[in-house]
């Protein structure tokens, strides 16, 4: 149930961020490229070597974001244990709901 | 139920709105031309090295990308409010993997590595401006993210924010009317608008209308008794 009633807690803001950096990053880099293109009056050279562009999203900046996603919490585990997720679960989505009495039993 | 609000926060949607989605956005818009336009000004005239040598194209192209590198690390390092030990080796072995790369990248042959042979050991390792410029646009990129989240912390908190000071300053002890503020908030009257509950009415008007009538109808069927 621990671990349940922080995976609540925490999903829905965690999974925007994570969209939103994703957005975030990639116009940072994207967009730099662009401006050499512009900046080269559209050569069609790139400022980068080819293994920086092909590192940068798997390797280089993916990591971090994962491991947000899987260990970031807003308030720590006692706060949240003291709270049950019953309520939250029932006024959101009534398909959780016999799940929740399945593990109450 | 201690903090009823914390788990509002999903349901209210507060989480993910186009605003926030259009705010990193621009964030992203801001950091790119930070980078570029910093990195562009730096090298463009002026020399580079000690031995008065300016920058090619494979050096400004090596410091932007190890601005962008920086810049996205540290964003990210400054919206967690929980660091784990594998967050923290994820983050700064990001930036790490950058740096062991373009060295074994730099140690390859030229007939290989190309440009960027022996780029960070000869070129850009010696070079005070291109660390100074790194610890510059990093800087640059991530202040209006945190003059951002100062703000909100300070003037608009949100429910989990208030939670964490509660707990962090152990005002839970000292100030009890917080507390108790903080704990009864999301007993509140509902924020559903008039309309939603006009029309939730309407259905089930309806709703009873059509049994009724359903089981006129079916009165009507029956076979009288006599």
């Amino acid at each position: 149930m621990l671990s349940y009633s922080l995976f609540v807690v925490s999903l829905n803001g965690f999974f925007c961020f994570q969209i939103c950096y994703f957005f975030y990053k990639n116009i940072a880099f994207g967009l730099t490229l662009f401006y050499f293109e512009a900046f080269t009056a559209f050569s069609g050279q790139s400022v980068y070597n080819d293994w920086y562009m092909l590192l940068f999203n798997v390797i280089l900046t993916s990591l971090p974001v994962i491991s947000l996603g899987v260990f970031e919490q807003d308030v720590s585990s006692e706060v949240c244990l003291q709270v049950s997720p019953i309520n939250y679960l029932a006024n959101s989505n009534a398909i959780f709901v016999p799940v929740i009495s399945l593990l109450q039993k | 139920m201690q903090f009823p609000a914390l788990y509002q926060q999903g349901t209210k949607n507060l989480f993910f709105d186009w605003y926030r989605i259009l705010g990193w956005m621009g964030n992203g818009l801001y950091s790119s031309l930070v980078i570029f336009i910093l990195n562009i000004v730096i090298f463009y005239n002026q020399a580079f090295r000690a031995g008065g040598q300016t920058a090619d194209m494979a050096a400004v192209g090596a410091t932007m990308f190890s601005c962008i590198i920086c810049a996205v690390n540290c964003q990210i390092a400054l919206t967690m409010s929980h660091f784990t030990w594998i967050q923290h080796l994820f983050v700064w072995g990001s930036v790490a993997t950058w740096y062991l790369f373009l060295l074994l990248y730099g140690l390859m042959p030229p007939s290989y590595s190309g440009d960027v042979y022996r780029l960070l050991v000869e070129v850009l390792g010696p070079a005070p401006i291109y660390w100074s410029t790194i610890l510059l646009v990093t800087v640059a990129c991530i202040v209006p993210y945190l003059v951002h989240i100062s703000f909100q912390r300070c003037f608009n908190p949100m429910d989990h924010h208030i939670i964490q000071e509660i707990k962090y300053y152990k005002k839970d002890v000292e100030d009890q009317h917080m507390w108790r503020r903080e704990r009864s908030k999301a007993r509140q009257e509902t924020k559903i608008g008039f309309t939603a509950r006009v029309d939730a009415k309407i259905r089930q008007f309806k709703g009873k209308l059509r049994k009724n009538s359903s089981t006129l109808v079916s009165q009507n069927c029956m076979p009288s008794p006599s």
